[in-house]
This record gives C-alpha cells, sequence and structure tokens, in this order.
C-alpha cells in the first residue's frame, strides 16, 4: 500500500509542483499584494489591512463593474450550456455527412477569442460593417451594435457564446456517444415519448458533463477580459466593463495594484461561491 | 605525413583564433533596446541607421507598440523592474507621472548646459522634475485642420482662411461640414485624427476657458465637470448625434486614412501627417488654422514626445549617447525630415523655418504661428495618465450619446480617487 503510495505520489508531484507555482502561488501574491498600497510620495508601500477591499464598496466603478459582471455571467453561462446541449442534440443524429457538420461547427474553436473579437468588430461596425449592410436587406435600419450602451454587452456575449458554445457542444457530444443505443431501444419498446426519453435518460446520463460544461464556462466567462479590452474598452459608459478589465486597468492605467489584487481576490471568491453552488446543483444524487 | 600534421595544426589554432576574434567582435557589440510608438519607426529608422553607421559597436532595437497599448506596456516592464528596455519614448505631460514611479534615468550627467540650452525652454521645463532633467524632448507638436480641395469644390462649399487671424470658429465649421456631409456616399464633413484622446479634446474646453485639474494636479471635480468641460463635451457629442457630421466606430488614429480616401472634408490633426498626405495620389488639400468657439479664444495642442532612459537599463552609457544623436543636431534633423513635426530645439527650428520660408511649406509656418500664439500644455498632474485614461474613456462615452454631464461628473469623481495615492 505503501509503495502504491509512494508511486503515486511520484506521478502526482510534477503536477501539483506546476499547480502550486502557476495557480496558487500568484493568488497568493495576489493575497499579499491587496494588503498593500504604494505611498508615492515616500516611494515606498505601505500595509493597509483590508481597506483597499473597505474602498471598493464605496467604488460606483467597482460596483458597477461588479453589476455589468454578474448580469453577463447571469445570461452567457446558462446560454452557452443550454445551446451546447442543443447543438450536441442535433450533431448527435446518424444522419449521412453528419462528421463535415461537427466539423463545420467546430470551427470557431480554432480561433482564439482575442482574433473573434477583432473579426467581429470589423463585422459590426456601424458604418461600413457586413452585418448592418445585411440588415439593410430587410428594411432595418443600421445598428449601433458596440458603441451604444444598451447594445454592446449583448453584442458581446454572442461573440463570446459564438466561440463558447462550439467548445462545449464537443464535451456533450462526447457523453452522449457514451450512452448505450440499448437503453434507447428499450425505451422504444416501452413506447416512451421522445421527450420522456430525453428527460429519463438522455439527460441523467449526461449530467456529470453537463456539470463539467457548466463550471468551465462559469471561470472562463467570470474571468473574461478580450472582447472588453479589445472592442470596446469597457464602455460604453461602463456597459461592458467587466472585472478583469477593471483589475487589468487598475493596475495598468490608474497604477494601483492593490486596488487590482483586491478586485482579483474578490473575483475568485465569487467564482468560487457560483461553481460550489452549481455542483451542489448539478450533483449526480446516484454516484 | 608530418608536414600534414603541422599543417592541420597551425590551421586549427587559426581558425580558433579567427574564431576568438569574431566572438570578441560579436560579444563587444551593445544593443540598446528602444520602446516606441509603433507608427514612429519610420522616421527613427533612419536615425538608427545614421548612428549605427557611426558607431559599429552599437546596435539599437526599435520596438514599436500601438498607442494605447505603449502606454501598458512601459507599465508592466517598469513595475516589472525589466532590464529589456533601454530607451523609452514618453508623452510629455507622463514625465512627471514617471519620474513620481522611479521609472526614469535624470540626464543631467549625460547632457552638459550646453546641450540642454540647444532645447526650446518650453520644452526643458516639460521635462524636468525636482529641478533634474528627466527626458530629453524629440519634437513638440501643433495641430491644424486639413482639408480636401476637391470636396468643397465638388459642394460648392467655400474654404476656410487660412490666415490664423482669420480662422473660423467651430461653428463655421459645423456649418461648412454638414453641407459636406454625404452619408449614403460615404462622405463625413469633420474628423479628428485622435477621436477622444485629450490631446485633441483639451483645447475644445481651454479655447472656453477650462482647466483638466487643480493648480496641485490632485483634484479634477470642479474642474473636467466645469462648464467649459459641459459645454465642450456637448459640442462633442452634438457632431455624432446631432449634426451627424462626423463618424461613431471610428477609433482614434483610424481618420487620416478616410481623409487620405477621399473620405472625410475636413481633418483636425497635425503637421505629423504632411508626408503621408503628400503622398496619397489624387488628394488635394490645404491646411488652416485650429478653430476655436466664437466668444472663446484660440488654443492649439502643444507638447510631444520625449525620450528617456530606463532606470533598470543595463547600458546607460550607450542609451544616452544614442539619445544625444537622436535629439541634437544632425540625428535630430534626420527625424525632423521624415516626422514633419514642430521641432523642439533650436538649430532644427531653423532648419524647419528655412525649409517654410525657401520651400514654401505653410503647414510648418503655420504650426510655428501656432506655437508662438496660441499653444496651450496639457494639465499639470503626477497622475497624468490615469487622467488621460479617463478623460479618454469620457468622451468616447459622450460621442456614443453619454449625457455630458453626468459622464463628466463621474470622470471626475473616479480621477480624485485615483489621484489620492499621489497625495498620501
Amino acid at each position: 500500500m505503501r509503495v502504491r503510495l509512494r508511486v503515486l505520489l511520484m506521478f502526482l508531484i510534477p503536477a501539483l509542483l506546476g499547480l502550486f507555482l502557476f495557480k496558487f502561488y500568484p493568488i497568493l501574491l495576489a493575497a499579499k499584494e491587496s494588503l498593500f498600497t504604494d505611498s508615492f510620495i515616500s516611494g515606498t508601500r505601505k500595509f493597509v489591512g483590508l481597506a483597499n477591499y473597505k474602498l471598493l464598496f464605496g467604488d460606483e466603478t467597482f460596483l458597477n463593474a461588479l453589476k455589468v459582471t454578474l448580469w453577463f455571467n447571469i445570461l452567457v453561462n446558462p446560454l452557452q450550456v443550454i445551446l451546447a446541449i442543443l447543438l450536441a442534440l442535433m450533431l448527435n443524429q446518424k444522419v449521412r455527412g453528419i462528421n463535415f457538420f461537427r466539423s463545420l461547427f467546430y470551427l470557431p474553436v480554432a480561433i482564439a477569442v482575442p482574433i473573434a473579437s477583432v473579426i467581429w468588430g470589423i463585422l459590426l461596425n456601424p458604418n461600413q460593417g457586413f452585418v448592418n449592410s445585411f440588415l439593410s436587406f430587410f428594411g432595418i435600419p443600421a445598428q449601433p451594435f458596440l458603441v451604444n450602451q444598451s447594445q454592446a454587452l449583448y453584442c458581446i456575449i454572442l461573440i463570446v457564446s459564438w466561440i463558447g458554445v462550439s467548445y462545449w457542444m464537443i464535451y456533450i457530444l462526447a457523453a452522449l456517444q457514451e450512452i448505450p443505443a440499448e437503453l434507447y431501444e428499450a425505451a422504444r419498446v416501452d413506447g416512451a415519448s421522445g421527450f420522456n426519453v430525453f428527460a429519463k435518460i438522455t439527460l441523467p446520463l449526461i449530467k456529470r458533463a453537463i456539470a463539467f460544461i457548466a463550471v468551465g464556462a462559469t471561470t472562463s466567462n467570470f474571468l473574461m477580459f478580450a472582447p472588453a479590452y479589445i472592442l470596446t474598452r469597457g464602455g460604453p459608459s461602463g456597459s461592458t466593463n467587466l472585472l478583469m478589465y477593471e483589475a487589468y486597468m487598475s493596475a495598468f492605467s490608474y497604477s494601483d495594484m492593490g486596488r487590482s489584487s483586491a478586485i482579483v481576490m474578490f473575483l475568485l471568491l465569487i467564482i468560487l461561491l457560483v461553481v460550489l453552488l452549481e455542483m451542489r446543483l448539478l450533483r449526480d444524487n446516484e454516484a | 605525413m608530418k608536414f600534414a600534421k603541422h599543417l592541420s595544426f597551425v590551421l586549427l589554432v587559426g581558425i580558433m583564433i579567427s574564431a576568438g576574434v569574431l566572438f570578441s567582435v560579436s560579444a563587444e557589440k551593445t544593443t540598446v533596446t528602444f520602446v516606441t510608438l509603433q507608427d514612429l519607426i519610420p522616421n527613427l529608422q533612419p536615425v538608427v541607421n545614421a548612428y549605427e553607421k557611426e558607431n559599429p559597436n552599437v546596435n539599437v532595437k526599435l520596438e514599436g507598440y500601438p498607442f494605447n497599448q505603449l502606454f501598458e506596456v512601459i507599465e508592466t516592464k517598469m513595475k516589472a523592474h525589466s532590464n529589456d528596455v533601454d530607451i523609452l519614448n514618453v508623452d510629455a505631460p507622463l514625465i512627471t507621472n514617471y519620474s513620481v514611479k522611479g521609472y526614469l534615468e535624470p540626464l543631467d550627467s549625460y547632457f552638459g548646459k550646453a546641450s540642454k540650452d540647444e532645447f526650446l525652454k518650453s520644452t526643458i521645463t516639460a521635462a524636468s522634475y525636482k529641478g533634474k532633467f528627466m527626458a530629453a524632448p524629440l519634437n513638440s507638436s501643433s495641430v491644424g485642420m486639413y482639408y480636401n480641395v476637391d470636396l468643397f469644390k465638388k459642394y460648392g462649399v467655400a474654404e476656410p482662411s487660412l490666415n490664423p487671424e482669420k480662422r473660423w470658429t467651430w461653428e463655421e465649421v459645423v456649418a461648412a461640414a454638414q453641407k459636406l456631409t454625404h452619408s449614403s456616399e460615404g462622405i463625413w464633413g469633420l474628423a479628428f485624427d485622435q477621436f477622444s484622446q485629450p490631446y485633441q479634446m483639451l483645447p475644445l474646453a481651454q479655447s472656453l476657458g477650462g482647466r483638466g485639474v487643480s493648480p496641485n494636479g490632485l483634484k479634477a471635480s470642479g474642474y473636467l465637470n466645469a462648464k467649459p468641460w459641459i459645454k465642450a463635451a456637448q459640442f462633442y457629442q452634438d457632431l455624432f448625434q446631432k449634426y451627424k457630421v462626423s463618424p461613431l466606430g471610428v477609433a482614434a488614429f483610424q481618420s487620416p486614412e478616410l481623409f487620405k480616401s477621399g473620405k472625410v472634408a475636413m481633418l483636425v490633426t497635425g503637421p505629423w501627417h504632411v508626408n503621408n498626405f503628400k503622398s496619397a495620389q489624387g488628394l488635394h488639400w490645404a491646411y488652416a488654422p485650429h478653430p476655436y468657439f466664437a466668444g472663446g479664444k484660440a488654443v492649439t495642442p502643444t507638447g510631444s514626445w520625449h525620450v528617456s532612459i530606463s532606470k533598470n537599463s543595463l547600458h546607460k552609457k550607450e542609451a544616452a549617447d544614442f539619445v544625444k544623436f537622436l535629439t541634437l543636431r544632425e540625428g535630430n534633423q534626420i527625424y525632423f525630415d521624415g516626422d514633419g513635426n514642430l521641432p523642439a530645439n533650436k538649430y532644427t527650428l531653423q532648419y524647419a523655418q528655412k525649409q517654410a520660408t525657401t520651400q514654401g511649406n505653410q503647414v510648418m509656418s503655420l504650426a510655428i504661428y501656432e506655437a508662438e500664439h496660441t499653444a496651450m500644455a496639457r494639465p499639470s498632474t503626477p497622475g497624468y495618465l490615469e487622467w488621460e485614461t479617463a478623460v479618454a474613456q469620457a468622451f468616447e462615452d459622450i460621442r456614443n450619446g453619454g449625457d455630458p454631464k453626468k459622464v463628466l461628473d463621474k470622470a471626475a469623481q473616479q480621477i480624485d480617487l485615483t489621484l489620492a495615492k499621489y497625495g498620501r
């Protein structure tokens, strides 16, 4: 048993070391940094305890960024999970040429979020953008998209979902293909309706995959940065000012590493809470 | 056999010696890295070539970044105490900010009094922090209004006066822009080169008597959200939302390309585009003085790039030698030939004035006039980077329809919070 443990540890140590160096150590550094502030007059760093956190709750810009981030995630995470499931169900059909469609829908994943942001920025340009030219065919007036306070966040949701849905779909598709065909055959023999088959067989058997993509989508979307940086710079009027972008601005434009680290730590706490909640809701009762 | 052995021994020693000589030569060559604005590289490269010809043991590596990213890259590298930057471009109002943060090496020991005296006094003042010379001025700047002569003729609009005493008001500019805008053909009446950027937004408010920050540079409330700024911001918004003479969705620094392709009738920008527009085939343009508000005063932007040495550089001596070459005499004149912007030192200015008279360089004549009569510096605050970022964002929000007063109130409040750290 001891030897087995030693072997296990030997395999685990490189991964654990990487995890500590590249994940936990930066978190510890950020936690430490969030307790300090720079004094530009004396040129020193001062320990301020939780003052950076306290200041955040009286800071309108931060509160707005928090609101924007929560609203963005409330919309984007369920949207990506539901669309990924629907797309996977569609692509799980056994029809001629399905592999071509699977590849086609997986294609956006090959495009990095920053590049997708640039492409969509061109497509959504209010003056010369393709989307407005397309809308004008149907007599729909030109839309401002990313330069409008009430449209910009939804445009970003669409852009990140364009990639996200395709990516998460693959996991659901893999889970769907794991379901034994006999279960469906038995259900068909028993005369179960299409909805019943989905609700009683498919859904419970892909629940673990759903839990995985829910957690994955939540963490990546809470940490979303590129579209706000590349397309809108947090605007118009702070309507796309996601917390990660605010943390970045705080560190590299406003020279306030303490505030930036406090935002990052706060974001980490929110992600942790939301992920715990998701894991609880999607817990596999039979496991 | 013995001879062959001797020969191979001699050859081997020979190869080793030549390899050693080659290695020592390449090892002696020092590389200094210059972090700069991407757009300046075509003007800097000829200076680097001339310098490297005179100094074969120094290699100057130009590392260019787009405008917005340049400041973020500098912040990131300097905060990390990185020594892969030796020389950096610093915008005039940021010299105090970078000096307070300890990013820059004072240049006093490299520039003697005689060298410093070659720079124009105003640029030396901007380059000093606590009596120390922190950045050598590369050039100064000025802004006017380029206009497309053919579009004015096509739509039957009277051209603006080129005489600074009879310059157009913004109200006259808007009236002309309305006649010149034909959005169905993709033609816009008016554009700013640096849409929403404080460098070009400031003169709007300053023309109405506005100030960006308090005299101690630590407060924006009561200044940035005062009446002149609100009026200037309202005017700026009306260009896009009410009069619809300027395009939405065109980022800063993109509009000169629209002007070049005949899609913009009037473009507010500076002499640094002269060579760019001269090279555009079929573009007939003229350069009018910077407009002002009726009842206000004529104000033009000034101040531009300086060159500093990083505190963490491992090659300060070599870096200083290149900075001197670039900002004084021969090197600065080579730079001026490519850049065309208002010079910051006396010798290059004489050179430019000579060109202005002998070659009829009207853009340079006007730039020199504005520098002497209407130029107004940007706000002096240790937190200029924070101020500039927040003001640019505020004007972008106003451009896209945000309420000018509310947006400026919020920006002023945010700036106050970020500037507080410089007072503690």
